[in-house]
This record gives structure tokens, sequence and C-alpha cells, in this order.
């Protein structure tokens, strides 16, 4: 198992790049593909979908380029979009079962696939109501069972937590991880917790390009001795915001607890930090806009 | 701000939308196409053959009475559509949380509608225009009488029509298919009251212009009938007569302009009815991530599920599932989609138009309860297509194996099962019969049905288009029996029963072009 994107560019129409030079080997684990909203995630999760064609590049299942031969990878994939809707006459059952159809299950071993599917995202006791009912969180659900529908060996996952609740959310990080073994998953999102609760290998894109592709550990470590706490008088912060790059504050008695990420000490006062994965985002995503790539 | 700003905003940022869309520079194309019919001969009026001299008043006249009679029709679809936009975008329910009034909202919607139809006939005035200029028939081009017909005949009735697209937004169940169906129907209503009530009454104005015209043809042929028809036929020579204009009296014109204020009064009832894109009164939903439906359904919806189960049950205790393709499985799926949300009702009807077809006494009545059949799915067929675009399944749906080879044959094949099902009492009767060239127009025309819907809604991503087309297909060709178009096979002269292997290529021919369509929307 392992997907090999080389070179991959996708320029819309309107001259538009949203992809350029991107270049990916992932094997069996949870990839967390993040990045700021218009960075190209969800546009490089339809062209691994094969939804969309690269403009350029080559896509790779197991050796097959995707792109000419779509079907092999479309057999082993179940895909979650970001934005993806529901035909509402129909149940939560009765449309996973058209999708089951559609990727070639037969209507007796999808019946048993789908009743242990709505059991596993909640929703066996509602399976029987029409989707137009549904809350958009429920509607998600349904779409996490589509995704798994046919046992995909590569599972690509498009802001999957999206109208969760923190508990449904907790659940679908837990099953992510019992899903990773033995499967490629590709995450994308913008909720670095997401990422940060199951993720074995973290890309991050932006304007279209990879900024970053590592590890969990390695990219924690990239940060090491860069993260400050510095607690200011509130009529400072706007200066500090200024002069420093702020990944978080918090208020307390004493004054304003920014998290300043510097390479060096920003004042006396600071001291160091451990990391974490949001200030590691948030560093990267600053110094490659600066024309800097880690 | 005042209610003629508020109007003007909404009517303002409506039009932009549609005008920079694609569509509409279609629609400009298609009026500039039709314009040029009209100079070129091919589409004209005629009274019992004869037609006026290419004066001013004459060629304004024609051009105002072709638009006031295809355009209330065409210009109902064109406009139709954009409260609907405001639901499916999710901008109603921003506009919901202003002070903006149902009335002003309503108001700038017909004000919307009503500039895209009037830029229509800005267009054709512009060819009626060209048209004298070519004609050369009379020496001076008189800009009133040209004009004057397309002010008060030909724009009070786009008012008009734009505001009955607006209040059939509002009315829920005209909101969709069906209220393209019966809008249909109620033209041709209108298109009778033309010809039947005369004076005010008469929304398309046509009969004050065929009144007057009638008695300028009688007074230089005092044989002619009174016939009066837009003919669409190759350009050919007719005898002329001479025709002024009608008499613009301030009765006439006050009559004309009363039509605006119909509009007015159309927008405001609409706006009564219109449940301010409020979704416990049932507006369709938003099309974005995160909203549920009606919060009431929602809510009994969430009371069913039980309480969250942190790994109630691991994924790793599904067994694998074997995946081996089946046709009939995905064409079944296809057919239950096709049926889902049908009521009772429907599904008795249209049973008992089979019972009908079964029953018919004769074979003469035998295909006007066919005929009834085929229409009566319309809506059955008309997403066809379209529907994952309009859902939002497209990502899901065509990341599964094969989309186009897979699921585009077999949405086709359920959509003929319909019309087989639907037509099952004349195959029946047909077959008793003996009728082979009967069933094979039988068989070619189920083919065909849904053939149109996929291709058409593959093509405009929508359902609108078809729902029109066949309608006008089903009237002319199946009740009216026109040879060309009567796929049922009528007549010993219909195309269904000359040449049924011709309409299943053609079937045929449209799911290639839904398939090379589809394979376009693919590869993005």
């Amino acid at each position: 198992m392992r997907l090999v994107i080389s070179a991959l560019r996708k320029q819309y129409r309107n001259g538009v790049v949203a992809l350029d030079a991107v270049d990916l080997d992932i094997g069996p684990g949870i990839v967390g593909l993040l990045g700021p909203n218009g960075a190209g995630k969800s546009t490089l999760m339809r062209v691994l979908a094969t939804i969309t064609r690269p403009t350029s590049g080559r896509i790779t299942w197991d050796g097959h380029d995707i792109t000419h031969e779509p079907d092999v990878l479309r057999t082993v994939l179940g895909y979650l979009p970001q934005d993806f809707g529901v035909y509402p006459h129909l149940s939560a059952a009765e449309f996973l079962a058209y999708l089951a159809a559609a990727k070639g299950l037969t209507p007796a071993v999808a019946r048993r696939r789908i009743a242990g599917l709505l059991e596993l995202v909640n929703l066996a006791d509602v399976g029987k109501r029409h989707l137009g009912t549904f809350s958009g969180g429920m509607r998600q659900r349904v779409g996490i069972a589509q995704a798994l529908l046919s046992d995909p060996r590569l599972l690509i996952v498009d802001e999957p937590t999206a109208g969760l609740d923190p508990e449904e959310r907790v659940r679908f990080r837990n099953l992510l991880s019992e899903l990773s073994g033995e499967r490629v998953v590709i995450l994308s999102t913008h909720i670095v917790s997401d990422v940060e609760a199951v993720a074995t290998r973290i890309a991050i894109l932006r304007h279209g390009r990879l900024v970053a592709d590592t590890s969990p550990e390695a990219l924690l470590r990239s940060l090491h001795g860069k993260v400050w706490e510095w607690v200011i008088p509130s009529a400072e912060l706007p200066a500090v915001q200024q002069r420093h790059l702020v990944s978080g504050t918090l208020r307390r008695e004493d004054g304003v607890h920014a998290r300043v990420l510097a390479d060096g000490s920003p004042a006396a006062a600071a001291v160091p930090l451990p990391p974490t994965l949001e200030d590691a985002y948030i560093y990267h995503l600053s110094r490659a806009g600066e024309g800097e790539r880690p | 701000m005042s209610l003629a700003r508020v109007v003007l905003a909404v009517a303002r940022a409506d039009a932009r939308e549609r005008m920079r869309r694609y569509s509409f520079l279609v629609t400009l194309g298609a009026a500039i196409y039709i314009g040029y019919l009209v100079n070129a001969g091919w589409m004209s009026l005629r009274l019992s053959g004869y037609r006026g001299v290419a004066n001013s008043a004459w060629v304004g006249s024609q051009m105002a009475v072709i638009i006031s009679a295809l355009l209330t029709l065409v210009g109902f679809y064109l406009v139709k559509g954009c409260i609907a936009r405001d639901h499916e975008t999710g901008v109603g329910e921003i506009l919901a949380t202003t002070r903006l009034s149902r009335v002003h909202y309503m108001l700038g919607k017909l004000l919307s509608n009503a500039a895209v139809l009037a830029a229509i006939v800005v267009i054709l005035a512009v060819a009626a225009v060209v048209m004298q200029l070519l004609a050369g028939e009379t020496g001076r081009i008189d800009i009133v009488a040209l004009l004057a017909p397309l002010a008060l005949i030909a724009l009070p009735a786009m008012a008009a029509t734009a505001a009955l697209a607006v209040l059939f937004e509002s009315i829920r169940p005209l909101r969709g298919g069906l209220g393209n169906v019966v809008f249909f129907f109620a033209w041709g209503f209108l298109l009778v009251l033309a010809v039947e009530a005369k004076g005010v009454y008469d929304l398309t104005g046509v009969s004050l212009l065929h009144g007057s015209m009638l008695a300028a043809l009688h007074a230089q042929y005092p044989a002619a009938s009174a016939g009066f028809a837009i003919q669409i036929h190759p350009p050919e020579q007719a005898a002329t007569f001479v025709w002024d204009g009608p008499a613009w009296t301030p009765a006439v014109v006050a009559g004309r302009l009363a039509w605006f204020a119909v509009a007015a009064v159309l927008a405001l009832i609409a706006a009564a009815l219109f449940d301010r894109f409020d979704p416990a009164r049932g507006g369709p939903r938003p099309r974005r991530q995160g909203e549920g439906g009606t919060p009431a359904a929602t809510a009994a919806a969430v009371a069913g599920t039980r309480p969250t189960r942190s790994a109630a049950l691991p994924f790793a205790a599904l067994a694998p599932p074997a995946v081996r393709f089946s046709f009939v499985a995905l064409w079944l799926a296809e057919l239950r989609l096709l049926l889902a949300g049908r009521r009772v009702w429907w599904l008795l009807m249209a049973g008992g138009l089979v019972a009908a077809q079964l029953a018919a006494p004769a074979a003469a009545s035998l295909h006007p309860a066919l005929v009834l059949a085929w229409i009566w799915p319309l809506l059955v067929w008309s997403p066809m297509g379209c529907r994952p675009l309009v859902n939002r399944v497209d990502q899901v749906l065509w990341s599964a194996p094969a989309p186009v080879r897979r699921q585009l044959p077999a949405e086709w094949l359920a959509g003929a099962a319909i019309a087989a099902l639907a037509g099952s009492g004349a195959a029946v009767r047909l077959l008793l019969a003996g009728d082979a060239r009967g069933i094979a127009a039988w068989a070619s025309a189920c083919l065909l049905i849904p053939a149109l819907a996929l291709a058409l809604g593959t093509l405009t991503r929508g359902s609108k288009t078809f729902e029109i087309v066949w309608l006008v297909f089903w009237y002319v060709g199946l009740l009216q029996k026109a040879p060309f178009l009567d796929v049922v096979g009528t007549t010993p002269m219909a195309v269904g029963r000359t040449a049924p292997l011709g309409v299943a290529l053609a079937a045929v021919s449209l799911v290639a072009v839904a398939a090379l369509v589809r394979s376009r929307q693919l590869r993005g």
C-alpha cells in the first residue's frame, strides 16, 4: 500500500494555481494534512479521490497511475468530502445501500455492512428515518459510514469532524486510530487538535505548496527553545503582537500571558515553554510566508 | 432607507448575480437568434396567410406578439428560481435576520425578474428596427409606432410573467417541478383567454392587435377569414395588406399599463405567502454543510438516537465486505431512488392510469390513457442526470469505481423501467392485439424519455429544462399528434411507428451525450 505523489500541480481554468510542486510518499498510517483556508487541501483531496484531474504531475497507488487508471484506486477508496449532501427522501440505510451498490457490494453483503456501520456511527436507531430530518452532525456521521462501506485501503477524510459534537469527535478520532494500522489514511483539517490526537505524520500546505512534511515529534523538536511565555500588561499586547509572532494569549490577574514564538527570548522576563503542534503549525506557516521553508 | 432604495438594492444584487452567469449570455444569444428568425422570415405573424406591409407598426407589433405569446412561457421558466437560489445558497437566512420586509424583498425580486425579461425585449426591439431597415418596404421608421407595441404589449406581459414567477416561488407546492407543470397548462389557458376574452383581461395583449389588424385586412380583402397565427416556417411570399397600428387611446394604454399594477399586486400576494426563509415553514434546505432539516423534524430524529457510547462497536468487529459489482443491484438502487418520496396517492394514480390502459374499450381510447400515463412520472424523470449535483452527492458517488460506465446506464434503465411500468397496461393490450409496430413504438419511447431526461439533466445540471422540453414534446407530439414528435405511435404516420429503431438510436445517442458530459464533469 503506497500512495506516491510527484510534482503535482493543479491550475484552474481561471488561472488560480491551487497546488504546485507537491511531492508526498505515503504508506500505512495517518497523514494529517494541515493548512489555512484556501491552502489547497480540499483540491488535493479531490485530486487524490479521482474527482479532479491534476494539471500535471503523477499520482500512483501501488505503482498504478491513478490519472489513467482511476478505478484501481476507486475500488479501495473511502472518501468523505468536506462538503457533501444526501438524498433527503432516503433513509440513512437506503442511502448507504444505494452507495454500496455503486461501490460494488451485493445487496446481502451491503445489508450486513450497513447495519454494522450504523451501529458504529451511533445511528442504528435512526437508520430508517429520512435524511431530510437529520441534523448536520448526524449527516456527517452518515458521511463517515459511507466512506467505510467497502472497507477501504485508502481513506481520505476532508474536515471530518466539522459539525460533530465533542463526544462524537472523540469517537471519530478513536475510530481513525483503530483504522490506521493497515490503511493509508489522509486526514485534512485546519483543526490542529484533531491531527495532534491521531496523526503519525504531518504535512502542511500553504498557497498550494508543501511547507512541511514530517512526523509530529520532529515538528515539535523543530520548535524546541522557540516558544516563550511572556506576561505583559494588557495595554502592551498590540505592540507585542506587532513585533512578535503570538500563537495564543491568556488573560490572568497578573496580566496577559502571551505565547510568543521566536528564535530567541523576546524579553528578559519571558520563560521557555514546551511547544505544541499548534505552535509548530503557526510558526511554520509564518516562516513559509516569509519565503522560508523548514 | 426608503422603500425604493431597498427594493432597488435587492433587485440590483439579484440581477447582477444572474446577468454575470454564463446562462444569461446564452439567453441573450437565444434572443438574438429569435430576432434573426423573425428578420429572415422563419418566424412571422400571419392573418389567414396574409401579412402586413413591413412598416413600423407592423414590424413592432409582430415582434410584440411573438414576445407576448412565447416569452410569457419561456420567460417564466427563465426567471423562476431567484428565491430558490437564496434558499439554497443560504443568503436568504442572512437576509431574514435583517430588517428587510417581505414586501421589499418580493418587489425587489419582481424588479430583477422584470429586468432580465426587459433585456430580452430590448434586444428584440433592436432586431425590429433592423428588420424594418432590411425589409425596405416603407420609406421611414416611425419610432413611436415601432416601439409602442413593445412598450405597451410586450413589457406589461413580461412584468406580469415576472410577477407570476415570484408568486409561484412563494407558494411551497408550486416552487419545484409541480409549479412548472401547472404553469405550462395555465399558460395554455392564458392563450385561449387571449383569443376569447379580449380587452383588459388579455394579459398577452394579442387580442388588441388582432382586432385592429383584422379590421384593416377585411377593409382590403373582404373575403379573408379571421385566422391569426405565429408561423414558424421557411420564408415564403405572402399577400400583404397595409396596417398602421392600433388606436392607442387613453383607455387602451391605461388597460395595458394596468398590468404593471397587477404585477405589483401579485408580488404583494407573494409577499404575504412567503415564508421569509423560515425552515420551520418548510422551505428547501440550504446547501451549506452543517444545516439540518426543519427544527421539529431534526429534534424528532435526534430524540431517536441513543446516548453516545464511546467505541460501542469496534470497526474490527465488522467483517470486511466482499466487493463484487452487480449491475442489477445498482439498477434496483437507482429505481428505488427515482421512486423515493412518492406518496401513496401518486402511486395509486399511476396504478389507475395502468388500469385505464388495460380497460380502454378500444384501441382509439388506449392511446389517450398511455399519453396521460407518460406525463404523470414527469417529476420522477426530471431529476435524472442532475440529482448527484443538486444534492451534492457527486463527490461521494463519482469516487466509486466506473461511475460513468455503471451508474449512468443503471439510471437510464431505471427511468426506462418507470416508463415501462407506467405504460404497462398499453403494452399488454398491444401484445394481445399483435400490434408489432405499436410495441416497437412503445419500447423505443420507454428508452427515449429517460434518455432525454438524463441528457438534459447532465447538460444543464438541473431538472427544469427536461420538465419544459418534455411538456412541449408531450403536448405537441403525443397530445396534438405531430407525426415527427409522436414517439408513442398514435397515428400510422407517427415517428414511433415508422422509425422505432431511429427513436431507439436517438435514445442511445442521448445517453452517449450524457456519458460524454459526465466524463467531462469527472475530469473537473
